[in-house]
């Protein structure tokens, strides 16, 4: 009796001071940049890197571009629009339109001026130079170079799914468009991300 | 000798199933006390009282529900993107849960529902991401307020696979009438509106339209989730005036149902069963309309008019917890059973040889094994407690401009039960115009 009881409150203890144990900790393995690393289906670097590879280099070979540079004896100058998210995850289409712009201006083959949001800090610099900085140092005021196409893109999602299965297609364009005329000199797409998501229906 | 010691160490058990299921009682009356702050309009106070006492009012299985309550009231105080934080926690941990834990479907069956991660109902996933959408909005970041349309419209598509599924199994079955019933929620009005809301502001009048036709096909398909007319200005949401902006009022009002339990104890021969049934109940609102006063601040012009009902929370949350009523029954019956059945096999296996020590073990067994049944037998009454239960919407063209607008939620009788004034609203072009109300009385 006294044997089994022991073993019986022994047990108790066990199954209530498990109930408090937690184990903690972390483990950080450094991998290479380009590893594909897909955890959850959504947005990830694997993902930007497949369209800047393909879609960033069709727009650096683009034609009117070339034909610009022939036509008017100097590379096209270029600003940054907006790269909408139109898909349904909160994704940072920053990081691919900066890869946009990375790759044009080291191409050599155009010139990019400050995106909307980045002049009104250097317009700032300026007034306060015209202020504060010699009269030989100081920059002019209004004596931005105005762009030529404006670069614009979003990214859209199509979701399909039903139970524990679905699907996600990214279909990123970007297009290039003469700003004094609003004719599109170049569209490019790219829909080749599409990933099949299975969730676990049970887990331990 | 032996009689003394058993006593001992019944108590001694008795002791530790006291102390151990304890910690599973969740301060109930301390959200009355949280509740009333509410009604108030002291959401800051009431999140506070929450995080300061989240440890008593949630165990590690409510990781849900305490964001969604949390993002909910920090939503209503005005702290949006602290919401957002929460109630995207909030919808990870629903899709995470999604996949069902073995270990805690088998303790489910043990000692009761509430071991299970709280998943959350089909309601509270959609609209936690219209209140995501809502501080977006609030926050004037359309296109992350379109994001979160996006989600709720995937999220819709499903429910409406499901419901096309349903239907056509209830074809099948012949058991249109029983089982097709059970899946009345597919559509939210609310969330198309918003939705319609967004795309007209940023100018897509096809999505808008788009969005326009599914309000009034919730009406038509979802009739008793929708026991009232279309509201009168969502025929105008879509007309473009010339010189006039859509300025649009929506306002939450109540709070949606709660659970209550139901035990129910009985004895056949020599069988003590308990039974704990969780039934859900709608909170009642004092509001029973509200009225809109805007003012042109510049010229001093007055507009008055009443909002209408668009969506009824509290009936949808009512929809999807009876959907799932039947399994949670079955399934209390099934465990009330197996556990008055452990307790008699004990109780019969103790008294097959008196005096051995066995027997004594045994009988100790089946002791606590009726004590462990009558303290874990317990509904599982989780849901979240701040949604609201109604939301009304209205709307109206006005030129370009700063307004007051006043919301006043009257009762039955007119009287004023809560007075809103929001001053030097900006009525701006080609945006979305939106005044959000709220009264959870």
């Amino acid at each position: 009796m006294k044997k089994t009881s022991i073993i019986a409150i022994a047990m108790m203890l066990i199954v209530v001071l498990s109930s408090c144990v937690s184990t903690t900790g972390t483990q950080v393995n450094r991998i290479d940049a380009r590893t594909q690393t897909d955890l959850s289906g959504y947005w990830n670097d694997t993902d930007v890197r497949i369209i800047a590879d393909t879609l960033v280099q069709e727009c650096v070979n683009a034609p009117s571009i070339v034909n610009f540079i022939r036509q008017y004896q100097r590379p096209p100058v270029v600003i940054l629009g907006s790269f909408r998210n139109q898909s349904d995850e909160h994704l940072d289409t920053s990081i691919l339109a900066k890869k946009f712009e990375i790759a044009l201006v080291n191409s050599g083959k155009v010139d990019f001026v400050a995106s909307s949001m980045e002049r009104g800090e250097l317009r700032d610099e300026r007034e306060n130079q015209q202020e504060w900085s010699s009269e030989l140092s100081a920059k002019a005021l209004a004596n931005e170079v105005a762009a030529d196409f404006m670069l614009i893109g979003a990214v859209k999602t199509i979701v399909d799914s039903s139970g524990a299965d679905f699907t996600r297609t990214y279909f990123v364009t970007a297009e290039l468009i003469n700003i004094e005329k609003n004719t599109k000199v170049w569209l490019g797409e790219n829909s080749s991300i599409k990933k099949y998501i299975r969730r676990d229906t049970v887990r331990w | 000798m032996q009689g003394k010691k058993l006593r001992i160490t019944f108590l001694f058990f008795s002791f530790f199933a006291l102390l151990f299921f304890s910690s599973c009682v969740t301060n109930r009356n301390f959200f009355n006390q949280v509740d009333s702050h509410v009604g108030r309009g002291d959401y800051q106070t009431a999140v506070s009282m929450i995080e300061k006492n989240e440890d008593n009012l949630y165990t590690k299985k409510d990781l849900v529900l305490k964001s969604l309550d949390k993002g909910l009231l920090l939503h209503y105080g005005g702290d949006y993107k602290t919401s957002n934080k929460e109630l995207a926690y909030a919808e990870e941990k629903m899709f995470e849960y999604f996949s069902k834990s073995i270990s805690q479907s088998v303790q489910s069956f043990i000692i009761n529902d509430a071991v299970i991660d709280y998943a959350g109902d089909p309601y509270e996933d959609i609209y936690s991401n219209l209140f995501m959408a809502l501080n977006y909005i609030a926050l004037n970041e359309m296109d992350k307020a379109l994001v979160e349309i996006r989600r709720f419209d995937t999220k819709q598509k499903n429910l409406r696979l499901n419901y096309a599924q349903a239907q056509n199994k209830a074809n099948q079955n012949s058991l249109s009438d029983a089982y097709f019933g059970e899946m009345s929620f597919h559509n939210s009005a609310l969330a198309r509106y918003l939705s319609m809301l967004l795309y007209r502001a940023e100018g897509n009048v096809d999505a808008a339209e788009i969005d326009l036709r599914y309000i009034k096909t919730a009406f038509r398909d979802q009739s008793q989730l929708y026991p009232f007319s279309l509201p009168s200005s969502l025929d105008d949401e879509l007309i473009k005036l010339p010189g006039l902006e859509r300025l649009n009022v929506l306002c939450f009002t109540g709070l949606a149902p709660i659970k209550t339990e139901e035990v129910i104890r009985f004895y056949t021969s020599d069988t003590y069963y308990k039974l704990a049934l969780p039934l859900m109940f709608k909170r009642p609102s004092r509001v029973v309309f509200i009225g809109v006063e805007i003012e042109n601040e510049d010229t001093g012009e007055k507009h008055q008019f009443r909002l209408d009902p668009l969506e009824s929370i509290d009936s949808i949350a009512y929809d999807t917890f009876r959907q799932k009523q039947d399994l949670l029954y079955f399934k209390a019956i099934a465990r009330s059973i197996a556990k008055s059945m452990t307790t008699n096999v004990l109780d019969a296996a103790s008294r097959v040889d008196q005096n051995s020590d066995a027997s004594g073990i045994l009988g100790l067994l089946s002791i606590v094994s009726l004590v462990s049944n009558e303290l874990t037998e317990v509904a599982d009454l989780r849901t979240s407690r701040y949604f609201p239960a109604k939301a009304s919407v209205g709307g109206i063209h006005l030129a370009p401009g700063r307004y007051t607008v006043q919301i006043q939620y009257k009762d039955a009788w007119g009287g004023t039960i809560w007075l809103e004034t929001i001053q030097g609203f900006d009525l701006k072009k080609n945006t979305i115009n939106l005044v959000e109300g709220i009264c959870l009385q």
